[in-house]
C-alpha cells in the first residue's frame, strides 16, 4: 500500500514536470514548421485539377475533364463515395466515358500516396515523432540526472526499477498525447487526404511512439548526454540502418513504422529491395522494442551507480 | 540503529575513493571531518545508497545501505544545491514526503512539521529558485527528516547558514540526537562542528585517520610537526635562539630566511613572541608553510609535509 502510493506520487511528480518542462515550448518550433509545410504543400486542395492534368498529360486530357476527375477523386479520397458508387450514380458517363472512373481511381490513389510518403512517412514518423519522443523521454530521467535532482528520488524507499517504470509511465501518455495531437492537427489541415489518412495511420503513430519512448528512456538510463545521442540515433543511424538492404534494417524502428504504413496504405515500397513485413509483425515488433527497452532499462537502472550526481 | 562501515573499499576505476574503511556510527551527533577529496563524499554516497562498495559492507541497521529497505531509516541532505527550482519550499518538501507513500494528509502534516523544525514555516511559500542559500539548506534538511529516520546524513549542511541559524541548527540536531537518532554531519571546516559533534571521524586519503572527541583531534593536530618560514635579521642569531626551544625539531638557514620545523604551535609561537618583544632581532616575515587541514592530513596519513 505504501509502495503503491509512493509510486503514484512519483508518477504524478514526473508527469507534472514533463508537462511544465520547457520542451513543450521548444517543440512548438518543429511542430509549427511541419504545420506550415502541410499548408504550403496545399494538401487540402489535393487531388487538384493541376495534379490531374499533369498526371494524364500523355492521354491529352481536356481541362474540364481533368477538373471533373479531380472533383470526383476528392470525394473518393474523403471517403464520401467509392469509385463503384460513382459509377452507379452516373451510369451514362460510365458508358460514354469509362476512362474517367479509371482516372478517378488512379488520381485518388496517387494523392493518398503523395500525402502518405511525403508527410506521414517522410516528415512525421521519420523526423517529428522521434523528436517528440526524445524531447520527453530523455528529459524524464535525463532531466533529473542533469539537474542532479535524481538523488532526491534515489534515496526514497522505492525500488529503482520502479522509479524508471513510473517515469516511463508518465512519459508515454505525454509523448502519445503530443504526437497524436499533432498528427490530428496535420490531418485536419490536410483536408480530404487527412480525413482518409487519419484512421489509417493512427496505429502507426501510436506504436511508433511506444517504441521510441522505450528506446530513448533506455538511452537516458545508459548515457549522460542522452538527448544528443538519441538525436544522432534517430536522425542518422535510424535512417541509415532503416535503408540498409537485407536483414540489418530489421533493428530500426523506422523500418517497422514504414512497413506498417506500406501495408496499411497499400503503398509501393520506396525501393525495390525494401521488403516490408506485415502490419501484424510490425505492430508486434514495435511493441516489443518498447517493452524490451523498458525492461532492459529497469534492470540496468536497478544496478547502476550514478557518480555524476554530486 | 547504527550506520556501520565494515572494511569498505570503493574504487573508481584505478582511483581509490575509500580504503578499508571501518566505523560504526550510533545515536548522537558524529562529525565527519576531512579536506575536499579526502573521501567524505564517497562515504556519504555509500551510506545513502547511491554507490555500492567495491569491497566490504555498508549497513544501516540490518539492511545494506544500497537496499530499498534501508531507505526507510535513512534521511539524506546532499551537498549539491539542486532542487525542483520552480516549486515552493513547501511543495517540494511535501512532494518528497509523498514519495514515502504516506497519504496526502499525513504527507502534508509531516512536511509541515519538518518545515517548522527547520524554522521555515513563514517562508516556505517562496519559490525555491528565489531562496537564499541558507533557506535552501533548511529545505534540504527538512526533506531529509520528514519520515523520522533513525539515521540522518547531512553533507556539508552548515555552508551558507548565518551564525543565528547555526545556533538553531545546533539545537535541532541536538534534539534529534536526544531522540536517539544517529546524525552524521560532514564538513571540511573543523570549527563548524567543534561544539556540535560528540564524536569526530577524521578522513584523509580514503582512510579513517583519527576518531575521538574534538579535544582528542585538536591535541592530535597540535602535536603534529609543522613548518614555519621566518625572515629575520640577524637570521643566525634567531636560529640559535630557536634551537634552545624544546619544541623545535630543526632549523634550516638560507640567507636571511629560516625554515623551522616544530611541534606544538601554542608553545612555539609563545616563545617566538618573547624573542620578538626583546627587540634584538627584527622578524620581518612569518609564514606557516603547512598549516591548515591539508598539512595535518599529510602528517596523519604519513605522507607529505615538510
Amino acid at each position: 500500500m505504501m509502495l503503491a502510493r509512493a509510486f503514484a506520487a512519483l508518477f504524478l511528480l514526473s508527469l507534472r514536470r514533463l508537462i511544465w518542462s520547457m520542451n513543450t515550448v521548444m517543440l512548438l518550433l518543429p511542430l509549427g514548421g511541419v504545420a506550415l509545410f502541410v499548408l504550403g504543400m496545399h494538401y487540402a486542395e489535393l487531388p487538384s485539377t493541376r495534379m490531374s492534368e499533369r498526371m494524364f498529360r500523355k492521354s491529352q486530357i481536356r481541362s474540364d475533364e481533368a477538373a471533373e476527375v479531380a472533383r470526383l477523386a476528392r470525394q473518393v479520397v474523403a471517403g464520401k463515395s467509392s469509385v463503384a458508387s460513382l459509377v452507379m450514380a452516373d451510369p451514362i458517363s460510365a458508358v460514354t466515358n469509362p476512362m474517367r472512373f479509371d482516372r478517378v481511381d488512379k488520381l485518388a490513389a496517387r494523392a493518398v500516396e503523395k500525402f502518405s510518403v511525403e508527410l506521414v512517412m517522410g516528415l512525421f514518423t521519420s523526423f517529428l515523432l522521434p523528436v517528440i519522443a526524445l524531447a520527453y523521454a530523455t528529459t524524464s530521467l535525463g532531466g533529473d540526472r542533469e539537474e542532479r535532482t535524481l538523488l532526491f528520488l534515489l534515496v526514497r524507499p522505492i525500488p529503482r526499477a520502479l522509479i524508471l517504470l513510473a517515469k516511463t509511465a508518465a512519459t508515454l501518455p505525454v509523448v502519445m498525447g503530443v504526437s497524436v495531437g499533432a498528427f490530428s492537427l496535420y490531418c485536419l489541415l490536410a483536408g480530404p487526404l487527412g480525413t482518409r489518412a487519419y484512421p489509417l495511420y493512427l496505429p502507426v503513430v501510436i506504436y511508433t511512439s511506444i517504441a521510441y519512448t522505450g528506446l530513448f528512456q533506455l538511452f537516458a538510463v545508459c548515457f549522460r548526454h542522452s538527448t544528443m545521442i538519441a538525436l544522432m540515433y534517430s536522425l542518422f543511424i535510424e535512417t541509415f540502418l532503416g535503408n540498409m538492404p537485407g536483414i540489418v534494417k530489421q533493428v530500426a524502428v523506422n523500418y517497422y513504422a514504414r512497413s506498417m504504413m506500406i501495408d496499411l496504405g497499400k503503398l509501393s515500397p520506396p525501393e525495390s529491395w525494401f521488403i516490408p513485413v506485415s502490419t501484424e509483425t510490425a505492430t508486434l515488433a514495435l511493441a516489443a522494442i518498447g517493452t524490451v527497452s523498458l525492461l532492459a532499462g529497469m534492470i540496468i537502472f536497478q544496478r547502476r551507480e550514478y557518480r555524476d550526481l554530486t | 540503529m547504527h550506520l556501520a562501515f565494515e572494511h569498505v573499499s570503493k574504487l573508481y576505476g584505478p582511483v581509490i575513493g575509500l580504503n578499508d574503511f571501518c566505523c560504526r556510527i550510533g545515536p548522537g551527533i558524529t562529525g565527519l571531518f576531512g579536506s575536499n577529496g579526502a573521501g567524505k563524499s564517497t562515504m556519504m554516497k555509500l551510506a545513502s545508497g547511491q554507490l555500492r562498495p567495491s569491497q566490504g559492507r555498508v549497513m544501516i541497521g540490518e539492511h545494506s545501505a544500497w537496499s530499498t529497505a534501508a531507505k526507510r531509516n535513512l534521511g539524506y541532505s546532499p551537498d549539491t544545491d539542486s532542487f525542483y527550482e520552480s516549486m515552493t519550499g513547501r511543495a517540494f518538501v511535501t512532494t518528497m514526503t509523498r514519495l514515502y507513500g504516506y497519504s496526502a494528509r499525513e504527507s502534508r502534516e509531516r512536511a509541515e512539521k519538518a518545515i517548522a523544525d527547520v524554522g521555515m514555516t513563514d517562508r516556505a511559500d517562496r519559490k525555491i529558485a528565489g531562496c537564499s542559500h541558507g533557506m535552501r539548506q533548511r529545505i534540504k534538511l527538512a526533506q531529509a527528516m520528514v519520515h523520522d529516520p533513525a539515521v540522518l546524513l547531512l553533507d556539508e549542511p552548515m555552508t551558507g547558514i548565518d551564525p543565528g541559524g547555526r545556533r538553531e541548527f545546533k539545537q535541532l540536531l541536538e534534539r534529534l540526537a536526544g531522540e536517539g537518532k544517529a546524525v552524521l554531519v560532514s564538513t571540511h571546516i573543523l570549527d563548524e562542528i567543534e561544539d556540535l559533534a560528540d564524536q569526530i571521524l577524521m578522513v584523509a586519503r580514503g582512510r579513517l585517520v583519527a576518531s575521538g572527541t574534538i579535544n582528542d583531534i585538536r591535541n592530535l593536530i597540535a602535536d603534529e610537526p609543522f613548518s614555519v618560514e621566518i625572515v629575520a635579521e640577524p637570521a643566525r642569531q634567531l636560529a640559535a635562539a630557536l634551537m634552545a626551544f624544546g619544541v623545535v625539531l630543526s632549523v634550516a638557514i638560507r640567507g636571511d630566511t629560516l625554515t623551522v620545523r616544530t611541534t606544538n604551535q601554542m608553545e612555539f609561537f609563545g616563545q617566538l613572541g618573547k624573542i620578538g618583544a626583546e627587540g634584538n632581532i627584527a622578524i620581518r616575515k612569518l609564514e606557516v608553510l603547512d598549516a591548515g587541514a591539508e598539512a595535518v592530513f599529510g602528517y596523519l596519513a604519513g605522507g607529505r609535509g615538510a
